[in-house]
C-alpha cells in the first residue's frame, strides 16, 4: 500500500516531470479532441414562412358574408367544397358476407335543359345594289396635259353596306319575255282542244281531291294514337316519380352527410342578405390576382407604334367567369395627345385579341369584387 | 370635498374622443382612396386597377388580301402593300397560305371570325378601278376583333403611276395605326456606283423608296456626288467635280436645268436648301479653312454666316427655318454645334468620345441625326437639338450620310461592308434595319418629302 502511494507521490513530484508532463499532455488532447469533432455544426431548421394578411374585422366580416346579387336556385342545393364519390348502399340480407359497395364515379351535372326559345329569323333587309355614292373630297380628276404631274385625288370611303344578299333577282325583261310566250301558246292550245282539256281537268280535280281526303282522315288517325302513347307514358313516368319518391320518403336511412362534399366545387357564393356584400378577395388573393393578369396581358401588350404620349391612356372592361372580355375594352381617358389614341387603340386591340385570360377556380368565389376591371398602360418608362 | 378636476375630466375626454372619431371619420376615406390608384379614373371596391408597363414591341398582324379588279394589278397593288407595311417594322403581314378568304369583293363584309382565327388584328382590302387614262384605288382597312372599318379611301392617279395607288393606301394605313404620317409615296435620289472598285463609275440616280422605277440622272462622266432633295422635292442641290475644283449646282428635276451656285474659282460643297426652298447654306473653302454660306437662289448673293479659322460645314436647317445645326473642329475636334440662322449664338451640342459630323435636321425638328466615328467604327446616332438624349442606331465598319424620311421617323444611310456600300434604313428607335434594294451599290442617298403633299 505504501508502495503503490510512493509510486503515485513519485508521478506527481515536480523532481521528475515525466508524470506531469503526461497528464498535462493528455489533458490537453482530450480538449483539442472534443473542440475538434464539436465543431461540425447541427442544421439549424428552416423557419417557414406563412402568409399573414392583417385586415380589420369590418374586411373579416364582408369576406364571410354572404353574396348580395348570388343567383337565387329554385331548389337548395348542399354547398360542396370538394368533389365526392356517392357510394350506393347494397341491399342487406342477400350477401353472405360484408361486401363493399363499389364507388360509383359522380355523374357531372347536366346542364338545365332551356326551353329553346322560338328563333326567328329575321329578314335580311334588302341591301342597296350598289354601294353610296363615292364623294372625292379634293379636286375631280380633270385631264391635265402635264403627264409628269400626276395628279393626287383622295376620297373618304363610307362603310359598305351590310352582306348583300347573293339571290339574284329575275331580270325584268326575261319575265316579260317569259310570259308573252306563254300567252301565245296557251292561245294556240285553247283554241285546239278546250273541251276536252277541261273534262280532264275536272277528272284529275276530282281524283286529287278524294286521294287527300284520304290522306287527311289517315294523318288525323295517326296523330290521335300518338297522343295516347304519349299520354300512356308519361302516365307512366309520374307513377314511377312517385313511387321513387316514396321510397324515399319512407326510407329508414339515416342522413349521411360527410360534411360539404358534392359531385361538384360550388362555383357560386353563399346568399348573403339583401343588405350584406359579397365575399371580398383579401389583400394576398388580390395581389396574386393581378400578378395573373398583369403577366398574361403583358405578352400581348405593345409600347407604342409611333410616338411615345406622356398620358396614361386607362381602359375598363368587364370579364366573365371564363376570362373572356364581357364588355370594353373603353377608353375611360380620350386625350389629344401625339401618340396617345394609336397607343391606346393598339393596346385595346391587343386586348381583345389576348382574351380569354386564364383564371384559376379559386377566385370564382369573389367573382363581383374582381370582375370589372381599370387597365392603364402606363409609357413612363419608356421615354 | 368635491375635486374641480373631476368634474371637468370626463366631458373633456370625450369632447376629444367625438372630435378624433369625427377626423379619422372624414379622412380615411380620402387616405384610402388617394392610396389605391394614382390616376383619377378612381378605383373603386369591386373594380380591380392594373397599371401595366409593356416592355416589348409586338408588331402588329395584318392581313392584305389580293385587291380586286383590273386584272393582275390588284395583286400587285395588294404586294407593294404588303412589301411596304413589312419593310416599316410596324406590321406583321401574316403569309398568304393562311388566309381563309383568298378574294373579299370590295362591298362584302370580310367573315371576321375566321380572320381572327388566323390571329388577324387587321385586315385591307379593296380594288383597282380605271377611270379613263387614270386608276384609282379604293380600300378598307378592318379592325377584325370589332368588324369595324377603321379606314376607307380611294386615291387616284395617272396610270402610268399605278405604283404609287400601293404607296398611297400603304400611307394612309401607317397613318392611321401609328399617328405618324407615312413615308412610302416618296423617292431617294443617291448615287449609283458600278464597275470595278478602283474605278468606279458614279451616276447620280433616282428611284422610289422601294427600289423601283430607278432612273440614271447623269451618264457618269463627271463626278456627282452628297445629292440634297429641296423642301418642295422639285429640284436637288448638289456638288460636281467639274474640272478639278467642286462645285454646288442645282439641278431641276422636271425640266432637267443644271445650275452653277459657286462662283468660278472657288471651291463650295455640303449644299442644303432652307426649309423655304429659296436659300441655300453650303461650305465655301477659303486657304484650307471652310466657311458657311448662305446663298439666295434668285440673286445668287452670298451671305457668310461664320467665319474664322476653322473649318466649318455640313450646315442643315431647322423645320422652321430659325437654327442651323454644322460641325465644325473650331474646339480642336469634330463636333456638332447650332447657331441662328443669320450666323449669331453658335454653341457647341455634341460632347461624347470621337467625331461627330454630317448633322441633320428631323423634318419634324425633335431629333439631329449624325455620323460618329470612334474607335475605327462608324455610327448613325440621333439627338435632341440641344444634345442630350443621344442614342447610336447603328454601328459598325462604315456607316455614313444619314437622311430622314419625311415623317421624321426612318432614317436613309449607306452601309459599306468589304465589296462596296448599300442603302439600308433604321428607325429612330433601333428597332428596323432594313436594306433599301438597289440595282448597284449605292451611297449618298437623300429622301424627298412625300409626293403627295406637294
Amino acid at each position: 500500500m505504501a508502495r503503490k502511494l510512493d509510486t503515485l507521490r513519485s508521478l506527481l513530484d515536480w523532481r521528475q516531470p515525466g508524470g506531469l508532463v503526461s497528464v498535462a499532455g493528455h489533458a490537453a488532447m482530450l480538449i483539442v479532441g472534443l473542440a475538434a469533432f464539436s465543431s461540425a455544426k447541427p442544421f439549424t431548421p428552416a423557419q417557414e414562412g406563412v402568409a399573414v394578411d392583417v385586415i380589420s374585422e369590418r374586411e373579416f366580416n364582408e369576406m364571410m358574408k354572404g353574396e348580395k346579387k348570388g343567383e337565387k336556385r329554385p331548389e337548395p342545393q348542399p354547398r360542396a367544397e370538394s368533389a365526392s364519390e356517392i357510394r350506393r348502399n347494397n341491399e342487406p340480407g342477400e350477401a353472405k358476407r360484408d361486401v363493399a359497395a363499389e364507388p360509383v364515379k359522380a355523374e357531372p351535372p347536366k346542364a338545365e335543359a332551356k326551353p329553346e326559345p322560338q328563333r326567328q329569323v329575321a329578314a335580311l333587309p334588302p341591301p342597296p345594289v350598289r354601294p353610296p355614292e363615292l364623294k372625292p373630297v379634293a379636286r375631280p380628276p380633270e385631264p391635265k396635259p402635264q403627264p409628269e404631274e400626276p395628279e393626287d385625288e383622295k376620297a373618304e370611303l363610307p362603310t359598305p353596306p351590310k352582306r348583300p344578299d347573293p339571290k339574284p333577282e329575275p331580270k325584268k325583261e326575261d319575265l316579260a319575255k317569259l310570259l308573252e310566250q306563254k300567252q301565245i301558246e296557251e292561245k294556240r292550245r285553247e283554241e285546239a282542244k278546250a273541251a276536252e282539256d277541261q273534262r280532264k281537268a275536272e277528272e284529275n280535280r276530282k281524283a286529287e281531291e278524294k286521294k287527300r281526303a284520304d290522306e287527311r282522315a289517315a294523318a288525323e288517325r295517326r296523330t290521335r294514337e300518338d297522343r295516347e302513347k304519349r299520354e300512356k307514358e308519361a302516365a307512366e313516368a309520374r307513377r314511377l316519380e312517385d313511387a321513387i319518391r316514396q321510397r324515399l320518403l319512407t326510407s329508414r336511412e339515416a342522413p349521411s352527410s360527410t360534411g360539404a362534399t358534392g359531385a361538384q366545387v360550388s362555383r357560386e357564393a353563399s346568399l348573403g342578405t339583401e343588405s350584406a356584400t359579397g365575399r371580398r378577395l383579401s389583400p394576398s388573393e388580390r395581389s396574386q390576382l393581378i400578378g395573373l393578369l398583369t403577366e398574361q396581358m403583358n405578352r400581348c401588350l405593345s409600347i407604342p407604334p409611333g410616338a411615345i404620349p406622356r398620358s396614361k391612356p386607362i381602359v375598363a372592361l368587364a370579364l366573365g367567369r371564363d376570362g373572356s372580355i364581357t364588355s370594353g375594352p373603353t377608353l375611360t381617358n380620350p386625350m389629344n395627345e401625339p401618340g396617345y389614341m394609336p397607343y391606346a387603340e393598339a393596346n385595346m386591340r391587343a386586348l381583345r385579341n389576348c382574351a380569354p385570360f386564364k383564371i384559376p377556380e379559386r377566385f370564382m368565389a369573389t367573382y363581383e369584387d374582381w370582375k370589372s376591371l381599370l387597365i392603364g398602360f402606363d409609357p413612363s418608362e419608356m421615354q | 370635498m368635491l375635486n374641480p378636476l373631476r368634474l371637468l375630466r370626463p366631458p373633456g375626454f370625450r369632447s376629444l374622443g367625438i372630435v378624433s372619431g369625427l377626423v379619422a371619420c372624414l379622412t380615411m376615406p380620402l387616405v384610402i382612396s388617394a392610396g389605391a390608384f394614382a390616376q383619377g379614373a378612381g378605383c373603386n371596391a369591386g373594380t380591380l386597377c392594373i397599371d401595366i408597363n409593356p416592355r416589348n414591341f409586338k408588331p402588329m398582324p395584318i392581313a392584305i388580301v389580293d385587291f380586286v379588279g383590273e386584272g393582275l394589278q390588284g395583286q400587285e397593288v395588294a404586294g407593294i402593300i404588303t412589301n411596304n407595311l413589312k419593310r416599316s417594322g410596324v406590321f406583321e403581314p401574316l403569309d398568304r397560305a393562311r388566309f381563309p378568304e383568298q378574294k373579299i369583293a370590295f362591298d362584302a363584309t370580310p367573315n371576321f371570325a375566321a380572320w381572327q382565327g388566323i390571329g388577324a388584328q387587321a385586315l385591307l382590302n379593296g380594288r383597282v378601278v380605271r377611270d379613263g387614262g387614270r386608276l384609282a384605288v379604293e380600300y378598307r382597312l378592318w379592325e377584325v376583333s370589332t368588324g369595324k372599318a377603321i379606314l376607307g379611301q380611294r386615291h387616284g392617279v395617272d396610270a402610268a403611276a399605278w405604283r404609287r395607288l400601293g404607296h398611297l393606301a400603304s400611307d394612309a394605313v401607317f397613318e392611321r395605326i401609328t399617328g405618324e404620317t407615312g413615308f412610302f409615296d416618296t423617292r431617294i435620289v443617291f448615287v449609283d456606283e458600278t464597275g470595278p472598285k478602283d474605278k468606279r463609275r458614279k451616276r447620280l440616280a433616282i428611284m422610289d423608296q422601294d427600289g423601283a422605277n430607278f432612273l440614271a440622272l447623269s451618264s457618269g462622266e463627271e463626278l456627282l456626288v452628297t445629292p440634297r432633295y429641296s423642301p418642295r422635292g422639285d429640284r436637288v442641290a448638289f456638288m460636281a467635280f467639274g474640272d478639278g475644283r467642286p462645285r454646288v449646282q442645282v439641278l431641276d428635276l422636271g425640266t432637267g436645268q443644271r445650275n452653277v451656285i459657286g462662283q468660278d474659282g472657288v471651291m463650295s460643297f455640303a449644299p442644303r436648301f432652307a426649309p423655304n426652298g429659296g436659300t441655300l447654306a453650303m461650305s465655301i473653302e477659303n486657304n484650307g479653312q471652310a466657311n458657311i454660306v448662305a446663298v439666295d437662289l434668285g440673286s445668287r448673293s452670298l451671305r457668310p454666316l461664320t467665319g474664322g479659322g476653322a473649318i466649318d460645314t455640313s450646315p442643315s436647317f431647322s423645320p422652321d427655318g430659325s437654327q442651323i445645326v454644322f460641325e465644325s473642329d473650331r474646339g480642336g475636334g469634330q463636333q456638332l454645334y447650332v447657331m441662328d440662322a443669320n450666323g449669331g449664338g453658335a454653341r457647341r451640342i455634341s460632347f461624347g468620345e470621337g467625331r461627330y459630323s454630317t448633322p441633320v435636321w428631323s423634318p419634324k425638328g425633335d431629333l439631329i441625326a449624325f455620323t460618329k466615328q470612334r474607335g475605327g467604327n462608324f455610327a448613325i446616332g440621333i439627338m435632341k437639338p440641344d444634345g442630350s438624349g443621344e442614342r447610336i442606331l447603328t454601328e459598325g465598319f462604315h456607316n455614313e450620310g444619314p437622311s430622314w424620311a419625311p415623317n421624321g421617323r426612318y432614317i436613309v444611310f449607306f452601309r459599306e461592308s468589304g465589296a462596296g456600300a448599300k442603302l439600308h434604313m433604321v428607325d429612330i428607335t433601333g428597332r428596323v434595319d432594313v436594306p433599301i434594294p438597289t440595282p448597284n451599290f449605292a451611297s449618298d442617298p437623300t429622301w424627298s418629302p412625300l409626293r403627295s403633299a406637294r
